[in-house]
């Protein structure tokens, strides 16, 4: 054995490992749809914190949450029967799964303390961070995007404690963006990867 | 560079289709074994025959499953399997660095 062929054999062995790792469907629909509703609910927040609009907060939170809870249900089913059917079923995207399943449960808990303890104030910057910091893993396991968004996020966090006034509108739109930008770019990825597949599968 | 000593490497994965299929499945989680099939560009004959060699002696596991009332084979990689690609791995690198 000489070492070339070593080289050579080291080399299709990452190549193996890295594409069936990363070959997996960003969900951009979904990101998208969370960047929505940070977009929306954010700056919302902002002009409902007065004495007379506060008691539509938490309706508005809520039905924000059930739709994004719902869209990320409905995608991770998707997802995963259509990665039954492609033949790849990705360690990558379960991280990914368990990732989400964290940021959903604990939204869910910040919505039901709103419910019974009228608390929607300061989870905002929280949330934020959370949210930042669950985009910044997902670039570290997944792709850089993510991780630019996460800390986009960070930055965001900080300005929006330096203008206080318009602290809400910043972090929203910061977040969605932070969310939409992203997916677009990985959803673009993929489905040049996608095509490439196939190309190479009918030739 | 000095020859290599066979009997160092394990031998049943260092041949290039169960290298690949072996490194393929460190990355996936569950592959099927169509996507295993163009990933590697073996024939079917030849994947089934690696398949099971890996299979008998530990390195993966397999299972057929329905999906969409058609059957597919699984294919996943075991403790065993993965321990030994990742000594293989920090064998070569070993010797490509000493060299």
């Amino acid at each position: 054995m000489e070492e070339k062929q070593l080289a050579e054999d080291l080399k299709f062995m990452r190549s193996m490992i890295e594409r069936t790792h990363r070959e997996i469907d960003p969900e951009a629909p979904v990101m998208i749809v969370w960047g929505l509703i940070c977009m929306i609910g954010y700056p919302a927040t902002q002009f409902l914190a007065t004495p007379q609009l506060y008691k539509w907060m938490w309706p508005m939170w809520t039905i924000l949450w059930v739709i994004g809870v719902s869209v990320t249900i409905y995608s991770g089913v998707k997802v995963a029967r259509r990665e039954r059917q492609s033949g790849l079923v990705s360690q990558l995207s379960k991280q990914i799964g368990w990732i989400w399943l964290i940021l959903v449960v604990n939204g869910t808990i910040w919505t039901l303390m709103g419910l019974f303890k009228d608390y929607f104030g300061g989870p905002g910057f929280l949330w934020a961070a959370i949210y930042g910091f669950a985009l910044s893993i997902m670039g570290i396991l997944y792709s850089k995007e993510w991780l630019y968004g996460g800390i986009a996020i960070f930055i965001a966090i900080l300005a929006a404690f330096v203008i206080k006034f318009h602290a809400y509108v910043v972090l929203g739109i910061v977040m969605g963006l932070g969310c939409i930008i992203p997916a677009l770019i990985a959803q673009k990825r993929w489905r040049r990867l996608r095509e490439q597949g196939e190309r190479v599968e009918s030739s | 560079m000095s020859e290599l000593n066979p009997a160092e490497f394990d031998e049943l994965i260092l041949s290039r289709a169960r290298l690949g299929i072996i490194s393929a499945l460190i990355g996936g989680d569950e592959l099927e074994f169509t996507y295993l099939r163009n990933a590697l560009e073996l024939s079917d004959g030849n994947l089934s025959v690696q398949i099971r060699k890996l299979e008998e002696s530990g390195y993966i596991k397999v299972k057929k499953v329905f999906v969409e009332r058609k059957p597919r084979t699984f294919c996943r990689i075991t403790n065993k399997g993965r321990k030994a690609l990742v000594r293989l791995v920090k064998h070569l690198e070993d010797l490509v660095e000493t060299d």
